[in-house]
């Protein structure tokens, strides 16, 4: 993989990530919007070498930790996405032998998936965390948590349609190995 | 090279546990990075967020964060925080003048004995009724063992059996393990009669609320009549403390000469939030029932 590759798209997509999701915002069910920098690393998850997908997965999730957070605090919770993307580059990383990786559907499914184990391990870090320390930024309980990352996960499943398609036209200038199927749904 | 990074990839993701496990004063760092992530990503998120106005602009009338549901929300956390706040503010106040009130009624009271008023939160309660009872003072606050409690300056309550350095036990007087108590009987109409002239008695809790003793028929005692500790063994300070009130007198038919007569204490510890503990001053403190530290 091209790291100055990832560098650039990985820029273009936390900028929108961080300002233009608004856009995409579905206020009526609780203000979710979709995770692109996850639609991202699972791009790159089903087709760099494994330890490329873990650095680029465990980059992206500290960038998202680093992101402003929705609650004033005086310092920023490293962990939970950094730790939770990896651990969902991780998943990706097993499933994609078994998957055609440059199916539109693929990256919807395997994005839905990568986010739910996001969700499981930030989930869990973040409760246990709160238990000593309650000044942790949970969600209200573990199970709210749970349920908002578990609908941002689903939405940003249906956002990996078009934007997963988007990537995949980017896909020769990555400079992956493998993975050279037609592309299609 | 990839295989440095495969080996550092360990250690960074164990730094990262620990990180995101370390208090919020530890993560000052990430302050940091997150201000040079903020510099560099800033002026494109402006304009990726003109870009979003411009997609999709906020509907009139509910610009600004009043639009971002997680914002409302902690606003109406913050309400909800302050409300309860308020409402705790509150009752420390009236808590705070009730304790203002026992103690002031121990200063005005005469008393003979120079005491200390405490004012002592009723904590732990014992499940079985007029058990023991956790007070929020201890010896920290200059509470020894013996020290007596009292409500409303004058009614004795009973007296505190153990001692830590935040907290003591406070024994009810009622309670069925105390030990006998030494009182003398007033006419309720003649509260002035010497106490050589009072009838005596020696009351033994009945663990119902009430205390019970003999006395002499001849005695002429009625219900209501004020029961007041004159007891030895107890400090000082608790010497003429009203003890309760006759509730009873009973004929005694295995002794016709005796009456047996049932004292119910006006307060009990069950119904009270706070105590005030006499404390003797040092120069004063005798030894009987225990003495200041």
């Amino acid at each position: 993989m091209r790291w100055s590759v990832f560098a650039i798209v990985s820029f273009i997509v936390i900028v929108l990530q961080l300002s233009v999701r608004e856009v995409l915002t579905l206020h009526s069910i609780g203000a979710i919007s979709p995770d692109l920098v996850a639609c991202l690393a699972t791009f790159i998850a089903l087709f760099a070498p494994r330890t490329t997908v873990l650095w680029a997965c465990w980059l992206l999730g500290l960038a998202m930790d680093l992101a402003p957070a929705a609650r004033s605090m005086n310092w920023h919770l490293v962990g939970p996405n950094a730790l939770g993307y990896v651990f969902g580059g991780y998943l990706v990383l097993h499933m994609r032998a078994m998957v055609f990786r440059r199916r539109m559907l693929t990256t919807a499914l395997l994005t839905f998936l990568f986010l739910l184990a996001v969700a499981v391990l930030a989930t869990f870090l973040l409760t246990l965390r709160h238990w000593y320390l309650p000044d942790t930024p949970l969600h209200g309980s573990p199970l709210g948590e749970f349920w908002l990352r578990l609908k941002i996960a689903l939405y940003s499943g249906v956002a990996a349609l078009p934007f997963g398609w988007l990537l995949q036209l980017t896909v020769a200038f990555w400079g992956f190995t493998g993975g050279a199927s037609r592309r299609g749904w | 090279m990839r295989f440095s990074s495969q080996r550092i990839l360990p250690f960074v993701l164990v730094l990262t546990l620990a990180l995101c496990m370390a208090p919020g004063r530890a993560l000052g760092v990430t302050n940091l990075l997150a201000e040079i992530m903020n510099l560099v990503l800033g002026p494109f998120a402006i304009a990726g967020n003109m870009l979003g106005q411009w997609l999709r602009p906020a509907p009139l009338g509910l610009e600004g964060p009043v639009n971002d549901p997680e914002y409302v929300l902690h606003l109406q956390q913050e309400r909800d925080e302050f409300e309860r706040l308020y409402v705790a503010e509150q009752a420390k106040v009236d808590a705070l003048q009730q304790q203002l009130a026992q103690a002031q009624m121990i200063a005005s009271a005469q008393m003979h004995i120079p005491v200390r008023p405490l004012v002592a939160r009723v904590g732990v309660r014992s499940s079985t009724p007029h058990g023991t009872v956790t007070l929020s003072r201890g010896s920290n606050h200059g509470v020894y063992v013996g020290a007596v409690a009292a409500y409303n300056a004058v009614h004795l309550l009973g007296r505190v059996i153990e001692v830590s350095r935040l907290q003591c036990v406070f024994q009810p007087l009622a309670n069925k393990d105390s030990p006998l108590v030494d009182a003398i009987i007033l006419p309720r109409d003649q509260r002035d009669t010497p106490t050589s002239r009072a009838a005596r008695v020696q009351l033994q809790p009945k663990g119902d609320g009430t205390l019970r003793g003999d006395v002499d028929r001849a005695a002429i005692i009625n219900a209501g009549d004020i029961v007041k500790l004159l007891d030895d063994t107890w400090p000082p300070a608790a010497q003429g403390m009203i003890v309760g009130h006759v509730e009873s007198v009973e004929s005694k038919e295995s002794e016709p000469l005796r009456n047996t007569i049932v004292v119910r204490p006006q307060y009990h510890i069950s119904q009270v939030a706070y105590v005030t503990l006499k404390l003797e001053m040092e120069d004063s403190a005798t030894q009987p029932g225990g003495a200041p530290r």
